[in-house]
């Protein structure tokens, strides 16, 4: 009787144990699927968040570039980086727009933050000299693939150049020096520090904004006087602002204002020309009681920062003036 | 005893049956299986690849020979070797004169890499030109460069 009964159970605990058995290779199955899938976005996300910081990098990468034309047609680049991160330069364009000539220079510089590295181009292999005169054009670039690059220069031996990163609202096309044709180039810039107008034109520096958002941008402005044979610099503030708007056949002045204290601030509105006017300095040479007469180098410098605390600054290297 | 014997093969096909069909189903889920993960790791890879390329066209040289060509200089900045498949310039395609990978073929990059290419456009003075290189997985990379005055 017993054995007849353990002969009847048998198989049915085997049956009863096969059924079991294809759910758990199905869940098996179902669960790798399941697991491949996770992975896949798991490893696409994690990828997609790699690429964002090293983006976010390239975005956060500050470095500003000043050249130095030296005499024989030599440079001097002393970069400056601002941001939080080391930059390292990777290569220096230099265009010369009157022959058409591009020509790249292989740098290794790695500029640690709130440092300044110079590069002499004796020490740059394969130099070619910069033509006296020439219009030129000089690109950093970092290998993070930032791009600095300044607006057109002409090379004149110790005129000095700035390469700065520019905010994005900024287009550093518009950014540019114009003198007004109408008017005879500038042999000197003041011819006392009365405020009395000087013998020749305006000069202008320009940015636009080019993005979808107002900033309100702080700033001041400054005329730089070296003197050539001490290479002592002085440094003035300068007078007034405007703000055009386009009007769809011409600039509009919509505001306008003089820069008496040191830093003025302003709204400026999607598409708005902001325009700083250089035109009586307050001190200048021989009239200024602490800046003696003699040969100057003279450069005008726009400088400031947005809402956002992003800086930026322009100079422009004006000409030699004896006073 | 032979009594024993004809009743034990009376419960083998069920058990057959049972194990046919669980030969059939681990077979089958093997293959689906496979398959989907074949196809998973294919977009993954591709995904991903696609995702690390980056590029930086760094310069754009007008040259003024006869036919007019531009020389345009470019940096694998990405983590991934890439390889161009076509330039255009404002929309439209351009043929490759030569490249540093030789004559008529478009370059293969590899990371911190910088190449050039030339390619036929009878660019005007003083023009903006959007140059646009697109890679094989399907990335576009833009610049804008102004034409020589």
């Amino acid at each position: 009787m017993n054995r007849s009964l353990c002969r009847q159970a048998k198989p049915t605990s085997l049956r009863r144990n096969k059924r079991g058995i294809s759910t758990v290779i199905g869940a098996v199955f179902f669960f790798a699927i399941a697991m491949t899938l996770t992975s896949f976005f798991y490893e696409v996300a994690q990828n997609q968040i790699l690429m964002q910081q090293y983006d976010a990098q390239k975005v956060t990468e500050n470095v500003d570039a000043r050249l130095q034309i030296l005499s024989g047609g030599g440079v001097n680049i002393t970069l400056t980086n601002r941001g939080p991160i080391v930059a390292s330069v990777s290569r220096l364009w230099v265009i010369d727009k009157t022959t058409n000539t591009h020509r790249a220079y292989t740098l290794d510089t790695d500029v640690h933050p709130w440092t300044t590295e110079v590069i002499t181009s004796t020490s740059i292999s394969g130099w070619q000299a910069m033509t006296e005169n020439n219009e030129y054009t000089i690109k950093v670039v970092t290998s993070r693939g930032n791009i600095l690059e300044p607006t057109p220069f002409t090379a004149v031996t110790g005129r000095t150049v700035s390469v700065t990163s520019y905010p994005p609202w900024v287009s550093d096309g518009v950014m540019a020096v114009s003198t007004s044709s109408s008017e005879t180039p500038v042999p000197q810039i003041s011819r006392n520090d009365k405020g009395d107008p000087y013998d020749g034109g305006k000069v202008w520096l320009s940015l636009k904004n080019t993005g979808s958002i107002t900033f309100f941008l702080t700033f001041q402005t400054r005329i730089v006087f070296k003197n050539t044979v001490t290479g002592k610099a002085y440094a003035s503030r300068l007078d007034k602002w405007e703000i055009f708007t386009w009007t769809g056949t011409r600039w509009d002045m919509v505001s306008s204002g003089v820069i008496s204290w040191d830093k003025a601030s302003r709204a400026v509105y999607p598409g708005n020309v902001f325009v700083v006017e250089f035109e009586t300095p307050q001190e200048a040479p021989g009239h200024a009681s602490n800046i003696p007469s003699g040969t100057y180098w003279v450069y005008l410098r726009l400088e400031g920062f947005d809402d956002n605390g992003k800086s930026y600054f322009q100079e422009v290297y004006y000409g030699t003036l004896t006073f | 005893m032979m009594k024993r014997l004809l009743g034990d093969r009376r419960g083998v096909s069920p058990i057959v049956a049972d194990l046919m069909l669980l030969v059939i189903t681990v077979a089958a889920f093997s293959l689906m299986y496979g398959t989907s993960n074949q196809w998973i790791s294919l977009q993954r890879t591709n995904q991903m690849q696609t995702i690390t390329e980056r590029l930086v066209i760094e310069d754009a040289w007008f040259r003024s020979a006869t036919p007019k060509y531009v020389n345009i200089t470019m940096t694998n900045i990405g983590r991934i070797d890439l390889e161009v498949k076509y330039v255009q310039i404002n929309g439209i395609s351009c043929t490759v004169l030569n490249s540093s990978d030789g004559s008529g073929v478009f370059p293969e990059v590899e990371i911190q890499e910088t190449k050039y290419m030339n390619v036929y456009l009878d660019w005007a003075t003083g023009q903006d030109y959007t140059i646009t290189v697109t890679t094989d997985r399907g990335n576009s990379f833009e610049s804008v460069f102004v034409s020589p005055s």
